[in-house]
């Protein structure tokens, strides 16, 4: 079993704050200190090919965009057991989200043992632009505390679970 | 009886934005049955111009994330042919190994996630796992269409663009114990791929449109000697029969109010079907011993002009994608390091290659510095547009009795059979379904 904590972003960089997700893990890598144990993976709109990338890998956080749950730049957390209804992150190709990946991971018994969504909400999917909304862009530093603060969570979660290597 | 509109405004499982608009006047007689495509062009096309001829390969692979290596190949050969630059045998093999990943890929997904659930009355297929029946079948479909992945991450170097596939070969290449890995893998999936057939076929035969029939012309390359996919002539099973560069002067393209997507007719005639079912219809004879077998098993008798054995065509060509990958391995043998080289010269040329979803056609002009100074993209998806309203045209009177929810859920299942992937245009197609008068 592989060893460590991933971090995935998800995203369309040609679709303004869609890309939210690939900013967020480009933003960690330039401006913190990245753990040993930590690897960022900049995964675009993986669809079922997300139960490939975390494949052996005990513990994943996923950053990804999400509308409809309040102002944007908004940061939610989620867990595999309380998934948002599919139509609130971003359809991929041949609409296989993020959320039919992990339904069906659940199915097939290929989830991480710990997986943490981080979800911020966006305002804009404008074909085209690379931009992110200055509200959407400002979350930045704070999507960033958030996945540090999970990632503690699960250093703490794994150290009372022994079989669960990290 | 009332008027009735359907339109079609958002289908699941679908690539691209658009709309399918149905009108049935009060007698039952179908006015209208029209595609509209939304999504705006992206200009790829004027995105070339100005570019050297060895950057096109690579940057048309941004087209689309499901075929991009159809894209790279069709470019490279129209740029290679204008600059009559000549490659390896092994490149023409490691190239044609690298299509057929991207083909089990492709059709693993198609077959087993978009067009089962339709066919099994399931809303998709995280619905169908909960079926101890299918969740094992769901499961290894899953590493089929994985076995695909790893074989292009293997050949290109990453999942989706390629980073080792140049004009004149590869910069970089798998090893022998690469390629034996691979073959193992193949040989593995090779009875799932096969009982793919059976499968489809089922599938197929549970629908109530089963009969449904509508003759029209269907396209390939076609090669005398093997199943095409990177090269041959454009041929067709009313006698067409041309080089594959010649198809700007024999394919037609209109636009249609209304609709973003052109779309297009062979000069002279009528609409006409690319893909899978119009591959294995023009060349079912050069399909491997066991496609051709399990083909037979299950009563394919080409030309089938049954858009809904479509399915069943896909998992022909898994099996066959299987078979031919292995032979191709073999006599690739041990990769030798070889140097890509051009040089540029003026030339103008066109080429296609066979996408997952049929044919995919590139070509420009390019001047002796190697700058390009025009070039021309058209998908297979859009290709296949104007035909898909022709078999709207047929299936929908046949079906006026069905509710609304029902016919809806008919014409959902008919677009979603094409495999549409307006990708290489789009992001997700609309669906609405209206009566008039009600």
């Amino acid at each position: 079993m592989a060893c460590g904590i991933m971090v995935i972003g998800c995203g369309n960089t040609w679709a303004s704050d869609d890309a939210i997700g690939i900013r967020v893990v480009e933003f960690l890598k330039k401006s913190y200190d990245i753990p040993s144990d930590v690897t960022i993976v900049e995964a675009g709109c993986p669809g079922i090919d997300l139960l490939f990338i975390w494949e052996d890998v005990p513990a994943v956080i996923l950053v990804d965009a999400v509308t409809g749950f309040g102002m944007p730049g908004t940061i939610h957390t989620f867990d595999a057991d309380h998934l948002l209804p599919r139509e609130k992150m971003p359809y991929s190709s041949h609409s296989i989200n993020v959320i039919d990946a992990i339904e069906l991971g659940k199915k097939f018994r290929q989830l991480p043992c710990l997986l943490t969504i981080v979800g911020i909400e966006i305002k804009s999917e404008e074909s085209f632009c690379l931009k992110l909304s200055p509200e959407v862009e400002e979350a930045l530093p704070a999507a960033c505390e958030t996945i540090f603060r999970e990632i503690e969570k699960i250093r703490c979660a794994s150290s009372l679970t022994a079989d669960t290597p990290l | 009886m009332s008027n009735r509109r359907i339109h079609v405004d958002y289908i699941a499982r679908a690539e691209g934005d658009g709309a399918f608009d149905i009108v049935i006047d009060n007698e039952g007689v179908l006015k209208k049955a029209s595609w509209q495509v939304w999504e705006p062009p992206r200009f790829f096309e004027a995105f070339m111009v100005g570019r050297k001829a060895e950057e096109v390969p690579e940057l048309v692979q941004r087209i689309c994330g499901i075929c991009p290596h159809s894209h790279h190949i069709s470019a490279l050969r129209a740029v290679e042919r204008a600059m009559d630059v000549t490659v390896s045998e092994q490149t023409v093999l490691l190239r044609e190994l690298l299509h057929y990943s991207d083909w089990i890929m492709s059709h693993a997904l198609h077959v087993y996630y978009l067009a089962a659930p339709d066919f099994l009355g399931y809303e998709s297929v995280i619905a169908m796992t909960e079926n101890p029946d299918l969740l094992p079948i769901v499961k290894e479909a899953l590493k089929l269409k994985r076995l695909g992945n790893d074989m292009i991450v293997c050949l290109s170097g990453q999942e989706i663009q390629n980073k080792t596939s140049v004009i004149g070969g590869f910069t970089s290449l798998p090893t022998l114990s690469d390629l034996n890995k691979m073959k193992e893998q193949l040989k593995k999936m090779k009875d799932f791929a096969y009982s793919t057939v059976g499968l489809a076929n089922q599938l197929a035969s549970q629908v109530p449109y089963k009969d449904l029939s509508r003759k029209c012309e269907h396209v390939a390359l076609s090669d005398p000697d093997k199943y095409a996919i990177n090269d041959g002539r454009f041929v067709s099973t009313e006698g067409l029969d041309i080089g594959d560069w010649e198809y700007p002067q024999w394919i037609m393209e209109s636009h249609i109010p209304g609709c973003n997507a052109k779309h297009s007719v062979i000069k002279g005639r009528d609409s006409f079907l690319t893909g899978p079912l119009a591959r294995v219809n023009v060349n079912f004879n050069k399909l491997s011993k066991d496609a051709g077998k399990a083909a037979g098993e299950v009563g394919f008798n080409p030309p089938s002009f049954n858009p809904f054995m479509s399915i069943v065509a896909r998992a022909i060509e898994l099996v066959h994608a299987i078979d031919t990958s292995t032979e191709l391995i073999d006599a690739i043998g041990k990769p030798v390091e070889e140097e890509p080289k051009f040089s540029y010269k003026a030339g103008e040329s066109y080429a296609i290659t066979e996408a997952p979803r049929g044919i995919c056609c590139h070509g420009g002009k390019i001047d002796k510095y190697g700058v390009v100074q025009k070039w021309d993209i058209v998908a297979p998806t859009a290709r296949n547009i104007y035909n898909l309203e022709k078999d709207f045209r047929e299936f929908i009177p046949k079906l006026l009795h069905l509710s609304d929810e029902e016919l809806t859920l008919k014409c959902e299942v008919m677009i979603r059979n094409y495999d549409p992937c307006q990708s290489c245009a789009t992001h997700s197609l609309k669906i609405r379904l209206r009566r008039e008068g009600n």
